[in-house]
C-alpha cells in the first residue's frame, strides 16, 4: 500500500527502520496494564470474598423538614450486603399512643456497599412520636 | 462546512460561483449525518428526562468538552487535510449549530419540547441531543462524499495515518459516542446488577478481545498499516490494554455526568463502568477503523 503521494502530506510516522515505540506510549500502556489488573484483581476479591451474600438493608433518618404537605422525613437505605436488592419496599410507622401512621415508599436498586436516597412525608410530627423506619421487602434484580 | 467547501473544491478555486452550492451541499449533508447519528438518542425517553434533572455543571461541563472533541474529530478524522486549527474549529461550531437546530426541530415535532415548558427543561433536553447528532454531523462531509470526491478522499485518508496519540484520541471519541448512545438508559445498571463478579470478568475479557481483534484480526477495510513487524504483546499492551483503560474512564466520566455514580459502592460502580465500556470498546475500535 505504498502511496507516491506520502512526502506531499504531512507525515506523522517516525522515521522506518527505526523502533515506532516511544517511552512515553510504554507509560500509557503500563497506566492501562495497572488500571486493568486493579479491575481484574477487585472483581476476583469481590467474587471470592462477598459475592451471593444476602443484601442487608440498613435505613438511617438523616433528616426531617416541615413541608406544606406534612413533615418529610429523608433518609438513607445502606446495602451492606454483597447483593443487590431490587424493588426495595421501606414502611415507616409513627406511633404516638395509641394512633399509628404508615407510610411506604420503594426503592427500584440498592446495589451492595451503596446507599439510596428517599424521603418518607407523614402527618404528625414525627419527633413527637416514635418513629420506626425499616425494610420489608425487596427481589433479586 | 469548512473542510467540505475546500474537499469538493479541489479543482476550482476558492472564489467560485460553486462555492456558495458546494457549502449548502456540505450543510445538507451535515444535517443528514447529525439525523443519522442523533436519531436513536431523539428517541430515547430517558435522554429527556436526564435533560432536565441532570446537574446543569455537568451538562455544561459536556457541552465544554465537545468543542475540543469534533475540532479534534474534524482534524483528524476529516478527510481533506484541513490547513489551520481554525478551520476545524469552525467545522466543530457549524456542527453543534447543525445539531442544535436538528434537535430543536425534531423534539418540538415529537412534543417533547413546547412552549409550556420552561427554559431550563428545554435547554436541557437540547443540549444532550446535540453531542451525538454533531458527531454525526462532522463525520458526515467524509463518509457520504459522493462519487465524484473519492479519489481525493482516499490520498487524503492515507497522506493521514493517525499518530499514536491521535489513536488514543480516535478510541475517546468512538468510546464517548457510543457509550453516550446506551448511558442514560436504566438497561445499563440494570444489566450491571444482574450479573455476577465472574460474568462482569467475562465481559471485560470479550471486551478487550472484541477490540483487538476487531481492528488486527478482521480485514476491514481502514486496518492500520503502520505497524508490520510489532509483535502482538507490543500492539495489544500499547493499544488495546491502553484504548480499553480510556474506554473505562469515558464510562466512568459518563455515569458521573448522569448521575449514576451517587451513593454506589465500588463493585457496583466498577460494573457498571464494565458493562458501559462493552458498548464503548467497539465504538473506540471501531473509531479507530473507520476515521
Amino acid at each position: 500500500m505504498n502511496d507516491p503521494n506520502r512526502q506531499n502530506g504531512q507525515n506523522s510516522e517516525p522515521a522506518p527502520g527505526r523502533p515506532s515505540t516511544s517511552r512515553w506510549e510504554w507509560v500509557a500502556a503500563a497506566f492501562g496494564a495497572v488500571l486493568v489488573a486493579a479491575i481484574v484483581g477487585y472483581m476476583v476479591y469481590f467474587g471470592l470474598a462477598e459475592h451471593g451474600t444476602t443484601p442487608s438493608i440498613e435505613v438511617q433518618v438523616s433528616d426531617t423538614t416541615r413541608s406544606p404537605s406534612g413533615y418529610v422525613v429523608q433518609f438513607r437505605a445502606i446495602n451492606r450486603g454483597g447483593s443487590t436488592a431490587a424493588a426495595v419496599r421501606i414502611r415507616g410507622e409513627l406511633r404516638r399512643g395509641d394512633s399509628l401512621e404508615e407510610a411506604e415508599t420503594e426503592l427500584d436498586y440498592v446495589p451492595p456497599h451503596s446507599e439510596r436516597k428517599a424521603s418518607l412525608i407523614f402527618r404528625d410530627d414525627p419527633a413527637s412520636g416514635a418513629l420506626r423506619i425499616a425494610p420489608t421487602s425487596y427481589t433479586d434484580p | 462546512m469548512a473542510s467540505g467547501v475546500k474537499a469538493t473544491n479541489g479543482k476550482t478555486t476558492r472564489a467560485h460561483p460553486s462555492e456558495d452550492r458546494q457549502f449548502l451541499v456540505g450543510l445538507a449533508r451535515a444535517f443528514a449525518g447529525a439525523l443519522l447519528f442523533g436519531l436513536p438518542m431523539l428517541m430515547t425517553m430517558e435522554m429527556w428526562w436526564i435533560g432536565f434533572y441532570a446537574n446543569p455543571w455537568k451538562l455544561a461541563l459536556l457541552l465544554l468538552l465537545m468543542v475540543p472533541l469534533l475540532t479534534g474529530l474534524s482534524y483528524v478524522g476529516g478527510f481533506e487535510s484541513t490547513e489551520t486549527l481554525r478551520d476545524d474549529a469552525v467545522d466543530a461550531f457549524v456542527a453543534i449549530a447543525v445539531a442544535t437546530i436538528m434537535a430543536v426541530v425534531i423534539l418540538l415535532i415529537f412534543g417533547v419540547i413546547g412552549p409550556d415548558m420552561s427554559s431550563r427543561e428545554i435547554l436541557g433536553k437540547v443540549l444532550l441531543q446535540t453531542f451525538a447528532g454533531s458527531v454525526g454531523a462532522v463525520l458526515a462531509e467524509g463518509q457520504m462524499a459522493g462519487a465524484g470526491d473519492e479519489e481525493d478522499t482516499r490520498q487524503s485518508r492515507r497522506r493521514r495515518e493517525p499518530s499514536y496519540g491521535q489513536e488514543l484520541f480516535l478510541m475517546v471519541a468512538g468510546a464517548l459516542f457510543l457509550a453516550l448512545n446506551v448511558a442514560p438508559t436504566e438497561e445499563i445498571v440494570l444489566v450491571s446488577y444482574m450479573m455476577g463478579p465472574w460474568q462482569q470478568l467475562g465481559l471485560l475479557v470479550l471486551s478487550l478481545l472484541i477490540m483487538h481483534a476487531f481492528v488486527y484480526s478482521v480485514e476491514f477495510a481502514g486496518k492500520p498499516r503502520h505497524h508490520p513487524d510489532a509483535t502482538f504483546l507490543s500492539l495489544f499492551f500499547r493499544f488495546t490494554i491502553v484504548g480499553y483503560a480510556i474506554v473505562l474512564l469515558v464510562s466512568l466520566y459518563l455515569l458521573w455526568t448522569f448521575d449514576r455514580t451517587l451513593g454506589m459502592g465500588p463493585e457496583a460502580l466498577l460494573s457498571a463502568c464494565i458493562v458501559l465500556g462493552f458498548p464503548g470498546a467497539i465504538g473506540a475500535a471501531a473509531a479507530r477503523l473507520i476515521l
